[in-house]
């Protein structure tokens, strides 16, 4: 019972505290009569903490992988074919968590032996793979038109807060991984494979283990993100599905908890800084036609440019350090 | 010519050398000693910049080339010839060697160079038009010397070219290294073949555990007890 | 270990067996008869698709023989290169053909400023951040083009658009024996670069042994910047024939960057042959495919070699063993 022990421990520094703030705000945002539109962004980011987070998992055993939209998509599809055929609510979500996990198998058993860039290769190319399934086998997926996924919940709040429970599960799970025998295998093997090995862990078996838990997480929020968007097609697998979770967790932290959250909520942040000074922008300029979202994911670039160059880390090290520094 | 003084290097947080100073006088071969993981390579890694010294300094030709990128030592005049050879081994004999030739002086003078070296290894002027890999170890050995040649160096640091090669073979690039010195390049010699080494040497240092241990003429060293016990097994 | 790589092979070949199969069979339309001429047809613009995965392929390969690192954003560079063909010719009303040379120049400076300011800082740090720099270098390179010319897609007018030239019973475009006259032109260039001359020469043997090139004097970081412009620039060349044959967006150059660095690991890492003969059966390879399976498996075929191979042999098909 070390979690437990770690946690009284923890309760009795200020540092449990501002998760626990965080999550307060959270819950009480809805109550406040915000706009529907900024209940549904904020969902978004909380779909992107979650689904970064399972991407995180993978990376905190040293591999990387770029086409983490196949779970994501094939979580999302198995729900909906379920739901759509069986006409059973929810049980779609462990099913597509279910497949999802077995795919992440398959695909670990290929990409425990490659290096870096052959494992990015392979993961993305098989989300590319499964675009091409899923045309193909319209019948069953509605090719190119996709679906209309069934609905779960009645409202925007409703999804919300699934999605924040969700997501706060996720990332507390992802915790306890990352804090049990497991997760020091996976330091391990993330620090170097050839030291982990001759000590006695079984890095293939950790390896395909990271591979399908990540992969069973991602396939879980992909069912319910399919849900809350009411709409999947192929697009689900296109490749900035597999590349956003990087670029957040990279930015946040890479193999950290709180990388993923750090790295949303900047983009959160730039969302809505663009979205407020738009009206600003087309004043001063207004025969510049500002294509929105083409900015916000520019500046995202930037920023992973130059963290990547300034600081491999992420922010979460800086932020830490900061964090300790006023607390003093 | 070459001045170490004080010289300490690390791989990371591992140090790997302490306080050792050398020094090579024009002309002459001095011969650097010492067992295996005392060092040895990482003095000549330093010695061309290929690793900083995070202590000391080390002057060539009364310049401090300490801090200075590898390109620009090397123009200087020392060349390397280093452990394990590393030829090119996709290029063939003769493109190798043009690759020894980077400063403009070496340039102008290639094709010189390139007649002395193969009164000197005539095996590679047959080999010219092969694949470097395709050369026996010995061979390679002999081009990895030309190689170094072929820049003109002042000073020639050869780094354990005896290391697994035939008694004969040894003998060959021994004597070889004479005649280079005797053509007037000044050689630093780095062996475990103490005993060989001594031969050709005029002076030596012994290296152990990253710190210089014992430094002297070669008839000096031969008579020491400690290199005597630990080195020539008598 | 081995139990899991002969189970990772069973099922693998299982479902690559399968999927052609499935979609061929049950899905695709029923197959046209297919006569002599279309063969030709099949080939021609196979070899023609090719010549774009080699210029691309051998610049991609260049720059990971010289610095090991893999530029994902190659194709955002080859993109770039095709608008920078197109605004010159319209601009100034250079023929495209020629303009190949200016973006060729356009680009390789481009490419080597991008190598001094990102890549060779994080160079050596680890193979994920270099990843993830060329992943960053993506977006930033996709979205400021789209900013600055929309996602309209452009074509570039050749002045033989309408000019065919017959040979028996196959009929083909001018541009097209213009594209591979170029790629031709420009690979036998990119050839006596790297084989004849002595920045070629000290490229190659940066290529090969790094700490050894340091030693012989070469300034391996200048060597970086040279292979990336070449390689850029090259790529910047497959992005105006490209644009002479077909449409581009500013999104139109991610497929073709991953798929020639899956040319390049079934080719050989480091080759320059590899690359060449490699970009060319792909291309063969992905014209059979359209026509055979239906254009849903055009980006999907590569990658499904690649993992196939690669589940054979994780080090690539002529994958030396590390240094």
């Amino acid at each position: 019972m070390n979690i437990l022990s770690d946690l009284r421990k923890g309760l009795k520094t200020p540092k449990i505290y501002l998760p626990i703030l965080l999550l307060l705000v959270c819950l009480l945002i809805p109550l406040f009569g915000i706009s529907p539109y900024f209940i549904h962004v904020l969902a978004v980011t909380f779909f992107y903490i979650s689904y970064s987070s399972s991407w995180n998992l993978l990376a905190y055993s040293g591999q990387a992988s770029f086409g983490h939209a196949a779970f994501l998509g094939i979580g999302g599809y198995v729900t909906t074919i379920f739901t759509i055929q069986t006409s059973i609510p929810w049980l779609g979500l462990l099913l597509g968590a279910l497949v999802s996990a077995f795919a992440g198998i398959l695909v670990g058993l290929t990409c425990v032996r490659l290096r870096e860039w052959f494992l990015a290769l392979v993961t993305l190319g098989f989300s590319i793979i499964m675009v091409a399934l899923t045309i193909e086998l319209h019948w069953l997926t509605g090719g190119v038109y996709g679906l209309a996924v069934p609905s779960l919940l009645p409202s925007v709040n409703h999804y919300y807060y699934g999605m924040l429970a969700l997501t706060v599960f996720l990332v507390f799970i992802i915790y306890l991984i990352t804090k049990s025998k497991i997760g020091l295998a996976f330091v391990a093997i993330r620090e170097n494979e050839s030291e982990a090995k001759a000590t006695g862990i079984d890095v293939t078996k950790y390896k395909l283990l990271a591979f399908t838990m990540s992969a069973f997480f991602a396939g879980l929020i992909g069912a319910f993100y399919a849900h809350f968007i009411s709409y999947i097609n192929y697009q689900i697998f296109h490749l900035d599905y597999s590349f956003w979770p990087i670029i957040i967790s990279v930015i946040g932290g890479i193999a950290t908890i709180e990388g993923p959250i750090i790295g949303s909520s900047l983009m959160f942040c730039i969302i809505e800084f663009l979205r407020v000074i738009r009206p600003l922008v087309e004043t001063i300029d207004p025969v510049i036609k500002l294509n929105y979202p083409k900015i916000q994911v520019l500046l995202m670039g930037i920023i992973l440019v130059v963290v990547v160059i300034k600081m491999p880390k992420g922010i979460s090290p800086w932020l830490r350090k900061y964090l300790i520094s006023i607390s003093k | 010519m070459l001045d170490i003084d004080s010289v300490g290097a690390s791989y990371g947080n591992v140090q790997i050398l302490w306080n050792v100073s050398l020094s090579v006088k024009k002309g002459e071969i001095v011969t650097v000693l010492g067992p295996n993981g005392a060092g040895k390579t990482t003095l000549v890694k330093t010695i061309l910049g290929l690793l900083h010294a995070s202590s000391g300094s080390i002057e060539f030709l009364g310049k401090r080339i300490d801090g200075l990128p590898t390109y620009r030592i090397v123009d200087m005049g020392i060349a390397l010839v280093p452990e394990g050879r590393e030829i090119f081994p996709r290029m063939t004999v003769h493109e190798n060697l043009l690759l020894g030739a980077q400063s403009k002086e070496a340039k102008k003078t290639k094709d010189d160079s390139l007649e002395r070296i193969f009164q000197i290894f005539p095996v590679l002027k047959e080999r010219r038009k092969q694949l470097a890999q395709t050369l026996s170890g010995g061979e390679q050995q002999m081009l990895a010397i030309a190689r170094g040649l072929m820049s003109k160096p002042k000073l020639l640091i050869m780094d354990e070219p005896s290391l697994g090669l035939a008694p004969i073979l040894v003998q060959k690039i021994f004597k070889a290294m004479q005649e280079i010195n005797e053509k007037g390049v000044t050689i630093l010699l780095v062996e475990q073949n103490v005993h060989r080494a001594l031969e050709i040497a005029s002076r030596g240092y012994i290296i152990e555990a990253g710190k210089m241990v014992l430094a002297g003429e070669w008839d000096e060293l031969l008579a020491n007890e400690h290199v005597k016990k630990a080195y020539l097994g008598l | 270990m081995n139990r899991v790589n002969i189970v990772g092979i069973i099922v693998l070949i299982a479902i690559a067996i399968a999927s052609p199969i499935i979609a061929g069979s049950f899905f695709a339309p029923p197959p046209a008869f297919i006569g002599p001429e279309f063969l030709v047809q099949i080939v021609a613009w196979g070899l023609i698709i090719g010549c774009i995965y080699v210029l691309l392929a051998s610049g991609l390969n260049l720059i990971f023989g010289v610095m090991k690192v893999v530029n994902f954003s190659h194709g955002e560079f080859m993109i770039l290169g095709g608008y920078v063909s197109y605004w010159v010719s319209i601009l100034v009303g250079l023929d495209p053909y020629l303009s190949i040379f200016v973006s060729m120049v356009v680009i390789g400076l481009v490419g080597v400023l991008t190598e001094r300011v990102c890549f060779r800082r994080v160079l050596g740090t680890s193979k994920l951040n270099e990843i993830i720099l060329s992943l960053g270098l993506i977006y930033v390179l996709q979205n400021a083009m789209a900013i600055s010319w929309t996602d309209k897609p452009i074509q570039i007018r050749s002045p033989f658009e309408f000019v065919t030239v017959s040979f028996g019973v196959v009929r083909m475009g001018l541009d097209w024996l213009i594209v591979i006259g170029v790629t031709v032109l420009i690979m036998a260039g990119f050839y006596i670069l790297i084989k004849r001359t002595e920045v070629g020469r000290a490229m190659r043997a940066t290529s090969q042994n790094r700490s050894a090139a340091m030693l012989m004097g070469i300034n391996v970081e200048r060597m970086d910047m040279f292979s990336f412009g070449l390689g850029t620039a090259l790529a910047a060349t497959a992005g105006t024939l490209l644009a002479i044959l077909a449409p581009i967006t500013p999104q139109a150059g991610a497929i073709p960057a991953l798929k020639a660095f899956t040319i390049i690991v079934l080719g050989g890492l480091g080759s320059t042959i590899g690359a060449v003969v490699g970009g060319l059966v792909y291309g063969l390879v992905e014209n059979s495919t359209i026509v055979l399976l239906g254009a849903t498996w055009k980006d999907a075929i590569a990658f499904a070699i690649l993992i196939l191979v690669l589940i054979i042999r994780p080090t690539g098909l002529f994958g030396e063993k590390e240094a």
